[in-house]
């Protein structure tokens, strides 16, 4: 009885306290909120992406709020992320999509609702958005197709390593680099198999591929999370280091210097946030923004990778994406 | 006074809501309370319905996922390929899916006998193949008709919750006022015992398989009107998602009790607690750690009730 | 006599897998004798050999979970998590490598202690406690790394990794020697009887007085030890510290073991046929890439075994 009483007495107080409460709205003292619906969070590369956004935006003292949600790569999550920023009252929506296709209903939510919106880092099947800040995906997978087939002098077979089966980037890298790959009718293309971007898979895929090839000339991979495990068991099974593809990864740069082997690294740049959020600032002030920004990456060769390395940071660290004030840079 | 877990979840969200609404002023906004309440747990709560059917009948299914993805990525494909392919149609050509898909996960543990857990994780890998095979990526282009069993509303009241009301009522009437019913929850609480008072657990245990096909199929169809596309990735985690929701919700994983109202309450807590973690802006990796807390927390306070 | 005879029937129940394997390294011989790639070469199969170790060792250590009654789906975020942490500690230098271990395997069986706490003592069910505990693992472990892990693998864990002695993969031998101390555990021990005893029948063990809490516990404990074990040899293998490199094991080592006999819900399950399941997983993978067959149709091969064997497996039962 005692506790009955007491849970009717807990919910009475309670419902008053809730009822009296929304008195409290939240002011706005000028200034900009802004809204980040990230895709996702957890690794080094979206801990990179995220250093660069708030180096940026600690440029612009007339941001006041920084909202950031993430996903977790679920796109039915990140549209009720949306919904929630759009709740919260903000100036301007920015979107890293999870899969730009399954989140268009919510972008053009926020677009109707007159407030900027700016997407980066993927693709869009819509026009209400203020700007689309891209790196081109399949000029990734092309460019380090290119550079492996003119490394190769146009001919020798190589094997293909891809990230996630069904991932837009991972299958529009793979797009580009096929694409490209046929232009040289003497490459053959040994083999294509999916990594999932995990070291440990990659290296015991071309552990089997090794066993599968007598002979590879050429190991193209969308990311330096495979290519360096793959140059791993080349090393393991006393096989030549031969030339390899793969991005801005740390670890990937460490081992090509440490064993003086060539590879190129075609970055994907983490730098698209901070310019993704001067963009919406502009759209803000009211000023004249491109409907479609790319933004110009160049890959790396050897020499260049030399000079980029980080013989003494993390593995985990992306080279070239680094260039901020030292208080955001992640810390070791 | 002892409360079973099914009603214990209403106090719990209760509770919750209070709290969120002290903890944000911006909880209580009406645009807010209807994203939260009417909109956001559709997909999951029917997903978690699906799961709760198969659950109280004695079994789990894990490929609710990859049924989600293997549907959605059919509506974006054949839409992407013809955008004139009627609606309506689309919906029927769906249901036929996940029921049939529910079938095979019916057939393998019911007929050939081999542990749920370990059935539906092949099966989630044979449907997850299957929209592989079908759609290599993520494609948009749901036209708008189909998209209205998501964005549209009548008198302001959201269609999907409207459409939710109806598919609950009518699962919970089938569970609890029919013979078919009863009967799933004889076979998940005592299975031996059921088949010696004359039920068909065979049967009992495939059409709970199938009613749940469909009901993630419904799921399937709300989501890609939701996102607009589909594609083999889109679903991936919904299982767990869904089972969380069931187990907050009050649903014994070993099977015979637990009420798919409760399990929609257990869907409308994820909902609330993933709103108010962005409205109070915490670190997500934080919130990984509290989803976590919260999940033990709360079947830890039902396992000591039953104890 | 006892134990010999519940061999001669696991024995039995072992067929299914065996008919899969055999269709596997059938297709395997043919594939080779076609002018494929020769699966049964030796430098293939060592390969094989150092995935199946380590697989292998984690599905023992749920093996003893699921014959307990229970089921482990935190060794994924267990290995995953030990690798980072272990790195961190020995910071690429043998000298730290011994506190390194001792850090890991403290919290392994920390990570199972707390599962088994949950199950054993709140009744919680094994499937939500061990995704609540992943969860929160996971959840730390992000709080702590913030996706960036900044230790270093020392040179004789990767020696231990990749290296071999006398012809064979220095992992096998660990692998050997896990498996003896599991065999032994299970069939040799007064704890092996006693977690047999509580997973088939948790009543009627505890009417006989046994303590099941504590034989429960043990039986995460040991389940969180082998996961942490997994994450040191998989950072040797690497040559990384790697924050998701467990990916992908919580399921695999469920389905090695239950490949194998054990049965979820308890009392059943054993070394011999889970090292046969864990191979079965490799095998298909590795056939796979041999065949140069695209993801989805590994997919679908990998679930179709899976339904074929374990169907075998229950119309002997039946």
């Amino acid at each position: 009885m005692m506790k009955r009483k007491g849970i009717v007495a807990i919910i009475a107080i309670a419902a008053a306290v809730a009822m009296v409460l929304p008195c409290w709205a939240e002011t706005k003292k000028g200034g900009f909120a802004i809204g980040w619906s990230n895709a996702g969070m957890g690794d080094s590369w979206r801990l990179f992406l995220d250093a660069n956004f708030r180096a940026e935006a600690a440029q612009h003292p007339e941001i006041t709020k920084l909202y950031v949600t993430n996903a977790d790569e679920k796109p039915e999550k990140q549209i009720a992320d949306i919904d929630d920023l759009l709740t919260k009252g903000i100036d301007a929506l920015i979107v890293y999509p999870t899969v730009g296709d399954a989140i268009v209903p919510a972008i053009e939510r926020a677009y109707a609702q007159g407030i900027p919106v700016v997407v980066f880092g993927g693709t869009i099947n819509t026009d209400k958005y203020t700007c689309l800040v891209t790196q081109d995906l399949k000029d990734f997978g092309r460019a380090q197709a290119e550079w492996l087939a003119k490394e190769l002098g146009g001919k020798g077979k190589i094997v293909l390593l891809s990230g996630i089966a069904g991932n837009t980037t991972a299958e529009d890298r793979l797009a580009g680099a096929r694409e490209a790959l046929k232009k040289y009718p003497k490459i053959e293309i040994l083999d294509h198999q999916y990594c999932d971007w995990s070291p440990p898979k990659a290296k015991s895929i071309m552990e089997a591929m090794i066993q599968a090839f007598p002979k590879i000339d050429g190991i193209w991979a969308d990311s330096g999370l495979m290519s360096w495990p793959a140059l791993q068991a080349l090393k393991e099974a006393k096989r030549p280091l031969v030339p390899s593809t793969g991005d801005q990864l740390n670890g990937y740069a460490k081992f090509l210097v440490d064993n003086k082997c060539r590879g190129f690294v075609f970055p994907m740049t983490t730098r698209l946030s901070g310019d993704a959020l001067k963009i919406a600032l502009k759209a803000l002030k009211g000023e004249k923004v491109p409907k479609n920004y790319s933004i110009e990456v160049k890959g790396l060769g050897p020499d260049k990778i030399k000079e980029f390395v980080r013989p003494s940071l993390s593995d985990w660290w992306w080279i070239g994406d680094d260039q901020m004030p030292k208080e955001f840079l992640p810390k070791l | 006074m002892k409360l079973k877990p099914e009603r214990l979840v209403w106090f719990i969200l209760l509770l919750l809501l209070v709290a969120c609404s002290l903890a944000s002023p911006l909880f209580l906004s009406v645009r807010n309370l209807r994203n939260v309440l009417l909109v956001q747990p559709i997909g999951l709560g029917l997903a978690a319905l699906g799961e709760a059917f198969i659950v109280i009948s004695g079994g789990i299914d894990l490929s609710v996922g990859s049924i989600i993805s293997l549907s959605a990525s059919v509506a974006a494909g054949t839409f992407a390929a013809n955008p004139d392919f009627p609606p309506a149609l689309m919906v029927v050509l769906l249901l036929a899916m996940g029921a049939g898909m529910g079938a095979l996960n019916g057939l393998v543990v019911a007929r050939l006998r081999v542990t749920p857990f370990m059935a539906t994780l092949a099966m989630m890998l044979i449907y997850q193949g299957a929209a592989l095979f079908y759609l290599k990526k993520t494609v948009g282009g749901i036209p708008r008709d189909f998209r209205f069993i998501a964005d549209g509303s009548v008198a302001g009241v959201p269609v999907s919750i409207l459409l939710f009301a109806v598919v609950l009522a009518l699962v919970w009437l089938v569970l609890n006022k029919t013979r078919f019913g009863r009967h799933v929850y004889a076979v998940g609480s005592d299975p031996q015992v059921s088949a010696i008072s004359g039920i068909n657990v065979e049967r009992t245990r495939f059409l709970a398989y199938v009613a749940g096909g469909l009901l993630v199929a419904l799921s399937a169809i709300f989501l890609s009107a939701r996102m607009g596309g589909g594609g083999p990735k889109v679903g991936v985690g919904y299982e767990i998602d869904a089972i969380t929701a069931i187990v907050i919700g009050g649903v014994s994983l070993s099977g015979g009790s637990g009420s798919v109202l409760g399990a929609f309450g257990g869907a409308l807590i994820l909902g609330v607690f993933y709103n108010i973690m962005n409205l109070l802006s915490l670190n997500s990796f934080i919130q990984i750690v509290l989803k976590g807390i919260v999940l033990i927390l709360a079947v830890a306070f039902y396992s000591k009730k039953k104890a | 006599m006892e134990t010999r005879r519940v061999r001669g029937v696991r024995k039995i129940e072992h067929s299914g897998l065996i008919v899969a394997l055999a269709v596997l390294l059938a297709a395997g011989a043919l594939y080779g004798a076609l002018g494929g790639v020769n699966f049964f070469k030796v430098g293939n199969l060592l390969n094989i050999a150092r995935s199946f170790s380590m697989l292998a060792i984690v599905a023992m250590g749920q093996t003893v979970a699921i014959v307990g009654g229970g089921l482990d789906l935190s060794v994924a975020e267990t290995i995953s998590s030990t690798n980072v942490l272990a790195a961190a500690v020995m910071a690429g230098s043998d000298s730290h490598l011994l506190m390194a271990i001792l850090v890991a395997c403290a919290f392994g069986a920390l990570v199972g202690a707390c599962n088994g706490l949950l199950v054993a003592k709140r009744g919680v069910p094994p499937f939500i406690a061990t995704l609540g505990v992943a969860t929160i693992v996971k959840g730390l472990r992000l709080v702590w790394t913030q996706g960036l892990p900044t230790g270093k693998i020392a040179p004789s864990l990767i020696e231990l990794g990749i290296g071999s002695t006398f012809g064979l993969p220095n992992l096998t031998f660990v692998l050997a020697l896990a498996a003896l101390v599991f065999a032994l555990l299970l069939r040799r021990t007064g704890y092996g009887r006693r977690l047999f005893a509580v997973g088939s029948n948790p009543a009627a063990a505890s009417l006989c007085g046994l303590r099941c809490e504590a034989v429960v516990i043990g039986s995460y404990v040991i389940c969180g030890l082998s996961a942490a074990i997994v994450g040191l040899l998989l950072g040797g293998y690497t040559g990384m510290s790697d924050q998701l490199v467990g990916e992908g094991y919580d399921t695999d080592s469920i389905a090695a073991a239950v490949l194998g006999g054990a049965s979820i819900g308890g009392g059943s399950g054993g070394v011999g046929g889970t090292l046969l399941g864990a191979c079965m997983m490799l095998v298909v993978t590795n056939l796979a890439v041999l065949a140069h067959f695209p993801i989805q149709s590994q997919m679908l091969m990998k679930g179709l075994l899976i339904v074929v064997a374990l169907w075998i497996d229950s119309r002997k039962k039946a």
